[in-house]
């Protein structure tokens, strides 16, 4: 049964369709992410204007054929094209990072809410230049905490201690295990890795939000991007394109 | 299969052709003069035998390189950068570019992959030792055309090349493709420097 949808959303991807069209990725604010396709887009201007850029924040309205189909993209009205973003490489670089995220962790259709408040927050956030490393470390926390996979940080998964000199993450588990537990058999699958105590302390703070207390050396803020990528990437089954994008990036000498 | 059917789901696979249309353009040229139908097939052939990459610029070209990198009448201290080789076309036509080209792979695009190293850049920065003193940015307006020009941008500023990007009036994430040659022609003189 069709039905006709008016709500925002924030443009994720867009793929050309034919000669003309274009399908369109929306995350809305109340439906989850939508593929719609918006018909002759590519072509002509009449329509749909600018407003199908990638980090576009817009009003839709779609006629919605249900699920496996591709919504129909009637009208668009710009709210913010970022086009601030979009003056900065780096900006670029770490918005489709933030978006890359979104996509690996939400589903077609998921209730994406919370998601689609924390982009728009991110994106307008990097219309004032690109992140730091800790607020995209912060971001990346605030996807996994709220697609339901935030790592436990704050006590060992085994005998539940919260003080041990040396710890490992374990990646099955979703969480760290301290040194006495591990000499016993738990978290000692194959997939753990040690955790130094000072990335321990830096994911902690930034996992509570708030400011960081301390001024974490370069290769404990190095770790931890490390650490949460791996965990990232065993979620998502495959390495992130926009990740491997800032390594080429700051390859060359550009962040 | 038939060699008529063959021939309707070959050409069904063109852009823009569907099952009624394929048929149509079957009957036409059975109902055309065997001449033509040879010279149509010999042609399809040619094309797919002669035209290659230019080494230079990668504009597709019978020669290597191509007609307009071995123009004597052309500047060879400004260089137009594309992301297809339609769109150098679409400039061609406007007659406004004196310059010669570079053809890219594509834009950058973090979230499908194609980061420096697939767009082979590289390529572009070879071209940049000889005396080029302009280079002209003719990517879409999409995100993925600003930062490809932005790249651009950054690995040439130490070498004191102008880089300049074609003027807004590209409609925004508009393709030089499906843009008047009016349109493109102003967008190229009103170009601004990054
Ligand atoms: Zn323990
Ligand atoms: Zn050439």
């Amino acid at each position: 049964m069709p039905r006709r949808i008016h709500t925002d959303a924030i443009v994720l991807l867009r793929h050309e369709l034919g000669e003309s069209d274009r399908i369109v990725t929306l995350l809305t604010c109340d439906q989850g992410i939508l593929r719609t396709v918006a018909p002759a887009a590519r072509r002509s201007k009449r329509r749909f204007g600018g407003c199908l850029e990638l980090f576009a924040r817009i009003e839709v309205s779609l006629v919605d054929l249900g699920a496996g189909k591709l919504a129909r993209l009637e009208e668009a009205v710009l709210r913010d094209s970022h086009e601030a973003v979009k003056s900065d490489l780096l900006a670029i670089a770490h918005a489709s990072y933030l978006t890359e995220l979104i996509l690996v962790f939400w589903k077609e259709r998921d209730e994406a809410g919370q998601a689609h408040r924390l982009l728009g927050d991110a994106l307008s956030r990097l219309d004032r230049g690109p992140m730091s490393t800790q607020e995209i470390r912060r971001f990346e926390l605030d996807v996994l905490a709220l697609a339901g996979f935030a790592p436990s940080l704050d006590a060992c998964l085994g005998c539940g201690t919260n003080n041990a000199r040396q710890w490992v993450f374990d990646h099955d588990r979703g969480g760290i295990v301290c040194q006495s537990c591990l000499t016993q058999g738990v978290g000692s699958g194959p997939r753990n890795e040690p955790v130094t105590p000072s990335v321990l302390r830096l994911l902690r703070e930034l996992q509570k939000g708030g400011r960081v207390s301390f001024e974490a050396a370069p290769q404990t803020r190095g770790a931890a991007r490390a650490l949460l990528g791996r965990i990232i990437q065993g979620y998502a089954g495959r390495p992130l394109r926009a990740r491997e994008f800032l390594r080429q990036l700051a390859g060359k000498g550009s962040g | 299969m038939d060699a008529m059917s063959r021939l309707i789901s070959l050409l069904k696979q063109l852009p823009g052709v569907g099952e009624k249309t394929a048929t149509r353009l079957v009957f036409h040229i059975l109902s055309s003069s065997r001449d033509y139908g040879h010279a149509l097939a010999q042609s399809v052939a040619d094309v797919v035998e002669r035209v290659r990459p230019c080494k230079q610029c990668g504009n597709l070209s019978e020669t290597s390189p191509c007609r307009i990198c071995t123009d004597p009448k052309r500047d060879p201290t400004v260089i137009c950068v594309v992301e297809k080789v339609q769109d150098l076309l679409a400039i061609e036509n406007t007659h406004e570019h004196r310059g010669l080209y570079h053809v890219l792979p594509g834009t950058l695009s973090p979230l499908e992959g194609r980061g420096p190293e697939q767009i082979r850049i590289h390529e572009l920065l070879d071209r940049l030792e000889k005396d080029v003193v302009e280079i002209i940015v003719a990517t879409s307006s999409s995100v993925e055309g600003e930062a490809t020009a932005l790249y651009i941008k950054k690995l040439v500023d130490s070498r004191g090349i102008r880089v300049s990007r074609i003027a807004s009036g590209i409609p925004v994430g508009g393709e030089l493709e499906y843009t008047d040659r009016g349109t493109i022609g102003r967008a190229l003189s009103g170009r601004r420097e990054m």
